[in-house]
This record gives structure tokens, C-alpha cells and sequence, in this order.
């Protein structure tokens, strides 16, 4: 081994940590994309506005991200820079400085996707992992998050085929799939009807599906916490998508009808519509921003300290 | 009326007719101008010098272009290539003046052939340069000939006003108009645009060492070399050749309307060729048949010159036939074998002007040599061209992998390195992985762990380890341990029992069996715990070959177990661990409890027989054990492959089942499954099982070098193309009723219409993959996607180099293939799709044409939107006609 195959034994090392899940062979795949950066104190290292080219593996030292009127969120390594505005491809949000001198890894954006939408294996560990550690960011401030409304004068009709594409069609989480996915997905979406009080699931009963609301209004429920989600929303927000609505029941507020789709199918869907695996990393970050203003906001008033908010989506 | 006319002749794209009309001025009127003074040069050359001294003009020049080429290429260098050009023209423009104004002596006309040699090969590369600096490598493909055309018409207008103007004047005449044109065509240059490669670059000191390593190690360089060489020494002998013969038929009076003459029939040929030929070629025959057609005519030419003693006719034929060839095929050839070659200014300018020039001066000197001693016959002559022809024709034959090798560098975005690294650690290595083991954090333990296991040094792994706290990193070590047979950690392992989780404490069990660690088994049998003794009970009994007959559901052994099933996961681990000839049986027995049978899959991963693999299809459904499946098939091997080959077949198989049967056969990599593979993307009626073969088989073609028919790949490319050129004339279709009327309906059919377009493209990129596995094709998609014309361009030759290399009967595809991927207006492209796919008269029509597709949610959706069409026309409102529109 030379040095450079050194280095990249410390790059796999590291991306072993952040990509546990991960085969090894795509551990290999990325260590070659690679660019090391050693960047001193106080240096900016992303900024406002600009295009979300790449992300950042932080691998040693500290790192904030700012934005104006915006509580700051501080990293430290081991950590993830820069994959929310990545994954939503939009310009960045926030500009990120290293507080120490740091050693940082950076990705082209691309190539990251490029693994994902290669590997059906990874796609679904990324989603499973981001939307287990939302969940539990989820549940901490879950009361706090905005809670839909019952719509008014509607009287939900079983759905036909038009109907479920365009349920699908309005729901955050496959909107950025495109319409052949959608399509795909409303082909083995099965309408369930729901009357005022009815059961969606029982607690322990849900496994291995996921509901979309097509219309109507659901109320997702584990002891004292309840949530309504209403037409085009996913039942249980990152839960579903982290397998975790067994511990949750669910049952409609007012007269409703909910997609199920399996699992199973779903994740078949995106191996055929790569986008599909797209369209769920955007659902989950952009829910995933929301949760983090409000635990800074949380943070604040109970300390007034800012403390640390480690946002690393893929551990 | 000009646009109709040209579009006649010359493909041009929107926004290209302006700069192509100038750039054919401009190479019009510097050839008019060379033509002018080289038919001036050449009369009063003869008129005044013997021919023998052409020799002395052949290599002064050649000198003289060795020491003009610097100065040319610094001028480029300093002021772009578009100033330098313009400054070239006006300095040729009153040497010309100059010879105009001196009378004719001996010495003036020496000077005048030497000054217009090297003024014109200066000025038209220059100008060749210019235009490769303004157009991508796929415009130059596609405009290369009509752009030659305008060299030829300057050539055919300056011999006709040569002509002319030699009936009412003397020779000298000619160098005023010459003047005048290369000042026209310098005042027409400063009217064109500044492309960022013809921009000044810094000028500074550019050493030639590491240009020539560059034609000594790059093998498409040194044949372009090579056939440069090769071409000039053909193209001095043939006019040697020539001159000499003219020399000794006519009087001096009788050589200028000669070669006013001659110049005028030779070019109207020439721009014929250019015209109606050329072009057709190109796209005919691809680049590298078009560069073989000079040598090859030449060659015949000579040959049949040297065998007949060299008449009169035939040496005309012959230099008009080089002339004319090297003004259209070679130089429209070299232009096109240029274009991927990065930073072709600084290489070119080193074969085209100074080994060029070099061969010319040996070839002139060679020449002298002969001439001073006996004058050589010409058919000897033409018999020397004739061998350097055929020369030429060889290392030019071997062109076509180096052309496609050098598009590929020119794309190339990183390899991919698809294969597991397990390269050797050296000590710093080593030094990085101990201490990872030692960091608090399970996961970096766990991966620095990985790599010592998968780089067979798990021997490094301390013993010490299993005072870790993180249980994932306890199990993983002692996994580890067991699979080594080392018995270091033993002591610390049993200590370890005692405080540890039942996972920690079965795996614990496990290994001391798996090391055979028999005399701390015995011990354990009289543990307080009764998992622990449980387990060592049975690995003991295990290790005695005593059989496991029975149910295992109904043994004593689980009788205690919990809801979980965690004694009997733990058995099954165990069973994993150390299969016995009944382990398939009681194995597929536990997976009739539904919560085992993950556990099951994992086990049959690693153990069982052929009896297991009907359990093992079945598991594919689930996403969670599809890759345990999959090894259980593959390690079983052929008896696998026939039943996954037939459960594909199955179509009583559940669909859920059947999609994930293609990539399970991929993964057997053989030729057999690529055979299996091919079959299905040609034959099943399942467009999503379609699909996973054509991903499965695109896997085994980057992993293994296995023979994959081309046929099969060939006709899916050509019908994939088809489909998106379909699909692509009915959305365009369909763009031509959204104005002011946007329907829903309609709306949601045009999005799925744009998903299928780029699925279609996607399949295509795919099928590539398949069949140039050493390439990076997503790359080469990427770059076909890219908002620089210059990457576009690449992409495009590219592409079409790659299928034109893999069959000689691919035209029909690769016509396809470059109709989906050119940049073609999107009306444009209808228009010529129409030809394979049919034209559709109206956006009903159109999607008429949807309302056969295989899902009924698509044909629910078409139909809808066929509703909203027929109310819409329906309305009495309806104003506007709903046939196809061109959209602005």
C-alpha cells in the first residue's frame, strides 16, 4: 500500500461510520469521489445561495450553519454538511463556517445520487435511517408542528384510477417522482374507505404498508400524541417511512379514504423510477427542517444556550 | 430564398447560418485568393526557372514553414486565433502587392513560389483553425463538407477570373487580385464572433517535449503523424511529377492559360465532390472511411500512372485528383479526426506545419539529390507515390479504434472502480486501523474491523476487544473469531459470559464451538443459565455427529423459548454456523412459523441444498431477505439457475415474485444467465421485467467479460429509439392544444409523456452500457445533456463512433441513435421522425396512438384526455383548431 492508499483507508474508515448499512463495495465506489479539504478556523465552506453542487463528509472538527434570523445549527464530526439542500436541489439556505480547523470530505451531489439510484439497497437504508432518526425528532416535537384542519362539505367518493393518480400527485412525498412513478405507484395503491371514527390500523396492527390520505382527515395517535393529516399527506409523516406505525394507531376524523400501498411495492416502484427514492429523501428533509426549528426554538427557551444540533441523516 | 437554397445543401440549426455564411466567406476568399497568385506563381516559375529547381523550392519552403510555424503559433497564442488570422491575411495581402509591383527575374519568382507556399499553408490552416475554434466537433461533422464547398467555389472563381483576366492581361496581373482578396477575407474575419478556445492565451515559452511524448505514447497521435507525413511526400512527388511534365510539353507562353485552365476544371470537379458527395460520404462511410479515400484513390491513380509510362493525360489526372481530394475528403477527414483531441491548436500546429514540413524538405531534398545525379522517370516517380499511397492507406486503416479510444478519454469523468479493493496494508495502515479499533465509537470499531476481515487481517484484531461495551461490536468480533480458529480470546470470552446479553452469550457458545473448544463446552453444560447450557449441549452433541431427527418445532430444546422465538433464531444462527446433513429440513420446518422465516433466509444464505431453493424464490418478494435469497441460489448454483430460469417463465408466478427473478439471475454472472437475460429484454411481454434484465444484464457486462450478442442489444437500441421518437411526436403533438385552454387531463398525460421519453433514453444509455462496457456511459449521457456545445458535440461523435465501431450493419441504428440524441429543434425532430414512426395529423390522433398501452391506468388517463379534447372542440366557443400547432 502507498500513501494515498492510506488515505483512502482512513476515507473508507469514515465512510463506514457515516454509511453503516452500507455494501462495501459502494463504500469503495465513493472513496475514489472523494477531495479532502483542510480548512483553517472561521473559513466559510458553504455558502448562502449558492448551488448545492456537492455535500461535505465532516471528518474532524467543527463546523455552523447560519442563517439570517435563523437560530444557528452547530455539527461536529462526524457529520453529514449541506444534504438537505442537496437532496430539495435548491440554492443554500445557509452558510456553513468552520469553528476549528477541520478536515472535511466532499462529494459531488451527484455521485451520491448516482450510488443511490444504482443501488436499490442503499436507497432504501438511506430512506430507513433518515426516516428512523426524523421519527425520533418527530416525536419530541410532534405536539408543536402545525395540525391539518378537517375539510369542509366534501363527502369522499371511492377513487378511481384518475383519482388515486392525483391523490398521489398532491402528496409530498412521491410529488417530485414524476408522473410514470406515480402512475406505477396509484396502479397498486388500494383505496380503503373510512367512515367518521373508523380504523385505519390499531396499534401493533399496522406492518409493512404505508397510507396516503386522499381525502378526509386521519388521526395518527400513541397515547397522549395525536396527529391529523389530511389529503395528500403521508399517515405518520417519517414513521411510515421508517417502519415504525405498529406502535401507533390510526382512524379517520371525519368520512376519508387512504391509499395503502405496500411497502414492498413502493420500494419496487423505485428501483424501476429511481426518482421515486429522490422524491422520498426530499419529502423527509423537508420535513426535517421544520422539526429542527422548532427543537432550536426549544433548545433556546429552555437553556438560552443554543446547544449543539448534530444533523447527520444518514447515521 | 438564400435560406431555401442552402438548407438544400448544408443541415444548419437555428442560430448557425449566420456564422457558417461568414466562415464560407471567409475560406472562399482566401482559397480565391491562393488560387489567383499559385496560378500566377507556377506560369512564372516555369516560365523563368527549369523544374529541377522546384526541388530547391520544395525544401526552402519547408524551411521557411519550420521557421514561420513559431511565429504563427506564438502570434495564435498572443492574439487569438481570429486577430491572427486577420493579421496573416493583411501581411499575404501586400507581399502580394509586393511581387505585383517587381518585375519578374529569376530570383523574384523563386521568391514568389516560396512566399506563396508559405503564406497559403500558413493562412489556410489558420483559417481551418479558425472555423474548428467557432463549431463543435458534431457541427463540424455535419458542416465540414459544405464548409470545404466554399474553399473549392473560391478555388473554381479565382481559376475562371484567372482565366478571364489572362485573355486581356499579363500573368503579373493576377498577384492585384490576389491582394484584393486576401484583404477582403481578413476585413470579413473581424466580422466574426470570439469563441472562448480562439480567445489570446497568455503567451508564454510552450516546449515541444511534451508534444512529441504525446505523439510518441498516444497511438492515435502517431498515426496522425504518420498519415501527414505520409500525404505531404505523396503530394511533392505528384507535383513534381506534374510540373516537370507541363514544363516539358508547353512553351512558356502556353503555362499560364494552362494552369488558369486547369485550375478552373480541376476545382468546378472538386466543388462538385464537395457539393454532392462529400457530405453524403461522411454520414455514409464515418470518418474513418472518408480519411481512407485519398490514399486509396491516390494509390489506384499512381499505380495505374506508373504502369502505363507516366502519359500526359494521366499525370494531369493524377496531381488534379490529389489536389482535389486534399481540398475535400483529406482536408474535411483531418478535420473531423482533429476534433477530439484536446487542445488540437498546440498538437496540430506540430504535425500539421512541422513534420509536415520537415517530410516536405526530406522529400524535396531526396528529390534534389536524384535530380542533381539523372533525371528520374516519371513512371518511377509515380511508382514511389503509388508505395507511400499504399502506406498511407495502412496506417490510416488502423485509425478507427484509436479515434473512438481518444472520444473516450475526451468524455471520461473517473472510472468507476466496480471491484471490492483488497489491495495489502502497509504498516501506516495497519497503524490507522489499530487505532480505530481502539475509539469508543461502535461503528468506526466496526468498520475498521470490516477492513481487516475483508483484507484478510483479522488476525489483528486484539483479544482485548471483547472489553467493548457496544454488543454489535462484541458479536461482530466474536463472528470473526470463530471464523479464524484462534483461541486467544477464550479466557476473555468465557469471563465475558457472565456479564453479557443472551446474543452475546449464545454467539459466545457458538464460537467456542467453532473452535472446537471442547473442554470449555463441558463446562458450560453445567452452567447456571439454561440458554448457555442449552447450546452446549447441542453444539456438543453436534461435534459427536449425533443426528437431529425429528420436528425441531416440537423439541424440549425450545419448549422454554420465548414469543420471540430467540432460542430458536439462536439455533438457527448456530445451525448457519455449522450445517449437519438435516440442516435444510429443519430449517425449511421452522420457516413455517412467518416470524422465523427471515432468519430462515438468512440461514439458507450460507446453508442448505438444492431443496431449499423453491423457499428461496419465494423470498425474493421481500425486500429484507432478497439479497440472502439470492446467495442461498448462488452459492446452489446451476439447479438455482434452471429453477429461476423457469419461475421467470412461470406466468402463473406471483408478479411481485417474478420481477426480482431477473437480477437474481444476474448474479450468477455466467454465460448461461447473460443467455437468460438477453431472452427476457427481447422476448417478455413484462416491461418492468423487461427492465430488470436489462439492469441485470448491464451488471454482469461491467463484472464479467462474458460474450454478449450484439444482435439482441442492437435491435433493443433501435427499438427503444423508436419508442422515444414515438412518444416524442406525441408530446409534441400534444404541446400544439395547451395554448389558453390547459386541461388537467391533459396536463398529466404530457407529464407521463415526458417520464416515457427520458425512461426511453435512459434504456437506451443502458443498452450502450451493455455493449461498451470500458465506457462510462452515463458520462457520455451526462455530457449529451450539457449546455456546452463543445461537450454536446463530443458526445455526439462520440456516440456515433461507438455504435458505428460495433457492426458495420448498425447504420440504420445509429441514423436512429443520432435523431434521439442531437440537438435538434424539437419540430425539427418530428419532422424527420416522421419518416420511422409516422406523422400524426392531430393531437387525437396522437393520443389514440397511448390507448394501447399495456396499463390500465395509462389508457384511464389517455382516455380522459381524449374527453377533455373532444368537449373542448365540441364547444361553441371553440375558436382555435386543435391540429398540430407549431408552438412558438
Amino acid at each position: 500500500m502507498t500513501t494515498s492508499d492510506s488515505e483512502r483507508l482512513r476515507r473508507e474508515l469514515l465512510l463506514r461510520s457515516v454509511f453503516t448499512q452500507m455494501p462495501p463495495a459502494a463504500h469503495v465506489r465513493l472513496v475514489d469521489r472523494l477531495e479532502e479539504m483542510n480548512v483553517d478556523a472561521g473559513e466559510t465552506i458553504l455558502e448562502y445561495g449558492e448551488a448545492p453542487s456537492h455535500i461535505l463528509f465532516l471528518a474532524e472538527g467543527k463546523v455552523k450553519m447560519e442563517a439570517p434570523a435563523e437560530p444557528p445549527w452547530v455539527l461536529t464530526a462526524v457529520a453529514v454538511v449541506g444534504v438537505v439542500d442537496a437532496v430539495l436541489e435548491r440554492p443554500r439556505k445557509r452558510n456553513c463556517t468552520t469553528l476549528e480547523p477541520s478536515r472535511l470530505l466532499r462529494l459531488q451531489a451527484s455521485d451520491w445520487f448516482d450510488l443511490m439510484e444504482d443501488n436499490a439497497q442503499v436507497a432504501r437504508a438511506v430512506i430507513k435511517n433518515i426516516a428512523t432518526q426524523l421519527h425520533r425528532r418527530w416525536q419530541k416535537v410532534a405536539t408543536r408542528l402545525p395540525q391539518s384542519e378537517p375539510p369542509r362539505g366534501i363527502t369522499p367518493a371511492m377513487p378511481d384510477s384518475f383519482d388515486k393518480v392525483l391523490a398521489l400527485r398532491n402528496s409530498a412525498f412521491v410529488k417530485r417522482a414524476g408522473m410514470q412513478a406515480q402512475v406505477s405507484l396509484a396502479s397498486v395503491a388500494e383505496p380503503v374507505m373510512l367512515g367518521a371514527g373508523e380504523t385505519l390500523f390499531a396499534e401493533g396492527a399496522a406492518s409493512g404498508d404505508i397510507y396516503v390520505v386522499a381525502s378526509g382527515l386521519i388521526e395518527f395517535a400513541q397515547g397522549d400524541l395525536k396527529v391529523r393529516y389530511r389529503s395528500g399527506e403521508l399517515v405518520g409523516g417519517p414513521a411510515a417511512l421508517g417502519q415504525m406505525l405498529s406502535g401507533y394507531s390510526a382512524r379517520a376524523i371525519v368520512p376519508s379514504v387512504a391509499l395503502r400501498i405496500a411497502e414492498q411495492d413502493f420500494y419496487d416502484r423505485a428501483e424501476e423510477h429511481e426518482r421515486l427514492t429522490r422524491s422520498a429523501l426530499a419529502y423527509l428533509v423537508s420535513e426535517l427542517e421544520p422539526m429542527l426549528a422548532l427543537e432550536s426554538q426549544n433548545e433556546k427557551e429552555a437553556t438560552e444556550s443554543g446547544a449543539p444540533l448534530a444533523v447527520d441523516p444518514t447515521a | 430564398m438564400l435560406h431555401f437554397r442552402l438548407d438544400q445543401f448544408v443541415d444548419l440549426r437555428a442560430g448557425e447560418r449566420r456564422l457558417f455564411l461568414r466562415i464560407f466567406s471567409v475560406l472562399l476568399l482566401t482559397i480565391l485568393g491562393h488560387t489567383v497568385l499559385e496560378t500566377a506563381r507556377d506560369a512564372l516559375f516555369l516560365s523563368q526557372l527549369p523544374p529541377e529547381k522546384l526541388t530547391f523550392v520544395y525544401v526552402f519552403a519547408a524551411l521557411g514553414l519550420v521557421l514561420v510555424t513559431p511565429l504563427s503559433v506564438r502570434l495564435t497564442r498572443a492574439v487569438g486565433v481570429k486577430n491572427a488570422f486577420v493579421t496573416l491575411s493583411v501581411a499575404t495581402a501586400f507581399g502580394a502587392a509586393v511581387f505585383r509591383i517587381r518585375p519578374p527575374s529569376p530570383s523574384s519568382v523563386f521568391a514568389l513560389y516560396v512566399f506563396g507556399t508559405l503564406s497559403a499553408t500558413v493562412l489556410i490552416t489558420q483559417c481551418w483553425l479558425l472555423a474548428g475554434s467557432l463549431f463543435t466537433a458534431a457541427q463540424s461533422r455535419r458542416l465540414s463538407g459544405a464548409l470545404a464547398s466554399g474553399g473549392v467555389l473560391g478555388a473554381v472563381v479565382g481559376a475562371g477570373l484567372a482565366s478571364l483576366l489572362l485573355t486581356v492581361a499579363p500573368v503579373r496581373s493576377l498577384l492585384g487580385v490576389s491582394t484584393l482578396a486576401y484583404f477582403a477575407a481578413a476585413f470579413v474575419a473581424t466580422r466574426l464572433p470570439y469563441a472562448a478556445s480562439a480567445a489570446p492565451m497568455p503567451v508564454q515559452k510552450t516546449p515541444m517535449g511534451p508534444e512529441w511524448s504525446k505523439i510518441r505514447r498516444e497511438p492515435f497521435m502517431t498515426r496522425l503523424s504518420a498519415i501527414a507525413a505520409l500525404s505531404i511526400a505523396v503530394s511533392v512527388l505528384v507535383d513534381y511529377l506534374y510540373k516537370a511534365k507541363v514544363s516539358s510539353v508547353m512553351s512558356s507562353e502556353e503555362l499560364g492559360p494552362f494552369f488558369a485552365r486547369y485550375q478552373l476544371v480541376l476545382n468546378l470537379g472538386s466543388l462538385f465532390l464537395q457539393l454532392l458527395v462529400t457530405g453524403s460520404i461522411v454520414q455514409r462511410v464515418g470518418v474513418v472511411g472518408l480519411s481512407l479515400t485519398t490514399p486509396m484513390v491516390l494509390s489506384i491513380g499512381a499505380m495505374m500512372t506508373a504502369l502505363l509510362g507516366a502519359p500526359f493525360a494521366l499525370v494531369v489526372g493524377l496531381k488534379a485528383t490529389d489536389t482535389a481530394l486534399r481540398n475535400s475528403f483529406a482536408r474535411v477527414a483531418a478535420e473531423l479526426l482533429w476534433a477530439p483531441v484536446e487542445n488540437q491548436a498546440r498538437g496540430r500546429a506540430l504535425v500539421d506545419l512541422v513534420i509536415t514540413r520537415c517530410t516536405q524538405a526530406l522529400t524535396g531534398a531526396a528529390l534534389l539529390a536524384v535530380t542533381m545525379n539523372f533525371t528520374p522517370l516519371p513512371a518511377s516517380l509515380a511508382g514511389v507515390a503509388a508505395a507511400l499511397g499504399v502506406l498511407w492507406l495502412v496506417v490510416g486503416a488502423g485509425l478507427g479504434k484509436d479515434y473512438i479510444a481518444l472520444f473516450r478519454g475526451a468524455l471520461h469523468r473517473g472510472s468507476v472502480d466496480r471491484e471490492f479493493t483488497r489491495a495489502e496494508l502497509d504498516f501506516t495502515s495497519m497503524g490507522t486501523l489499530v487505532e480505530a479499533l481502539a475509539r469508543p465509537d461502535p461503528v468506526e470499531v466496526l468498520a475498521a474491523m470490516n477492513v481487516l476481515a475483508e483484507r484478510k487481517r483479522d488476525r489483528l484484531i486484539p483479544a482485548l476487544i471483547l472489553h467493548h461495551d457496544d454488543e454489535g461490536v462484541l458479536l461482530r468480533a466474536l463472528e470473526l473469531f470463530g471464523a479464524s480458529r484462534r483461541q486467544d480470546w477464550v479466557l476473555l470470552g468465557e469471563r465475558l459470559l457472565e456479564r453479557s446479553s443472551p446474543a452475546v452469550q449464545q454467539a459466545i457458545v457458538r464460537t467456542l464451538a467453532q473452535v472446537d473448544a471442547q473442554a470449555n463446552l463441558e463446562r458450560l453444560r453445567e452452567h447456571e443459565n439454561a440458554s448457555v447450557k442449552t447450546f452446549a449441549l447441542l453444539y456438543q452433541s453436534r461435534s459427536a455427529a449425533a443426528t437431529l431427527e425429528g420436528d425441531p418445532l416440537s423439541w424440549d430444546l425450545f419448549k422454554d423459548d420465548d414469543a420471540s422465538h430467540r432460542l430458536k433464531r439462536a439455533f438457527i444462527d448456530g445451525l448457519a454456523a455449522h450445517p449437519t446433513p438435516e440442516a435444510t429440513r429443519i430449517l425449511l420446518r421452522f420457516a413455517q412459523l412467518a416470524a422465523l422465516r427471515s432468519s430462515v433466509a438468512q440461514a439458507l444464505a450460507v446453508a442448505g441444498d438444492e431443496s431449499s431453493i423453491s423457499f428461496l424464490i419465494e423470498r425474493l418478494r421481500f425486500a429484507d431477505d432478497r439479497i440472502a435469497a439470492r446467495s442461498g441460489l448462488l452459492r446452489l448454483g446451476d439447479p438455482a439457475l434452471f429453477a429461476l430460469t423457469a419461475a421467470l417463465k412461470d406466468d402463473q408466478l406471483d408478479r411481485r415474485i417474478r420481477i426480482h427473478v431477473p437480477r437474481s439471475i444476474a448474479a450468477f454472472t455466467s454465460q448461461k444467465a447473460v443467455d437468460v437475460l438477453l431472452d427476457v429484454i427481447v422476448h417478455d411481454k413484462d416491461g418492468l421485467i423487461r427492465y430488470k434484465a436489462l439492469l441485470g444484464l448491464e451488471q454482469v457486462a461491467l463484472e464479467r467479460p462474458l460474450r454478449i450478442d450484439s444482435a439482441p442489444v442492437l435491435a433493443e437500441i433501435a427499438r427503444n429509439s423508436l419508442e422515444y421518437l414515438r412518444l416524442f411526436a406525441v408530446r409534441w403533438a400534444l404541446t400544439g392544444i395547451v395554448a389558453g385552454r390547459k386541461r388537467l387531463e391533459i396536463e398529466l398525460v404530457s407529464e407521463l409523456l415526458d417520464d416515457k421519453i427520458r425512461q426511453a433514453r435512459e434504456r437506451i444509455a443502458r443498452l450502450l452500457q451493455i455493449m461498451h462496457r470500458g465506457d462510462d456511459i452515463q458520462a457520455l449521457f451526462a455530457a449529451l445533456d450539457s449546455s456546452d456545445p463543445r461537450q454536446h458535440g463530443r458526445a455526439v461523435e462520440f456516440l456515433d463512433a461507438l455504435i458505428r465501431d460495433l457492426d458495420r450493419r448498425s447504420d440504420r441504428e445509429a441514423a436512429m441513435l443520432r435523431l434521439v440524441v442531437d440537438n435538434l429543434l424539437p419540430a425539427e425532430r418530428v419532422r424527420r421522425a416522421a419518416e420511422l414512426v409516422g406523422p400524426f395529423n392531430d393531437a387525437q390522433a396522437a393520443l389514440r396512438e397511448l390507448l394501447r398501452d399495456n396499463d390500465a391506468v395509462v389508457r384511464d388517463l389517455v382516455s380522459r384526455a381524449l374527453h377533455s379534447i373532444e368537449v373542448l372542440t365540441s364547444s361553441p366557443n371553440h375558436a382555435v383548431p386543435l391540429q398540430l400547432e407549431s408552438p412558438a
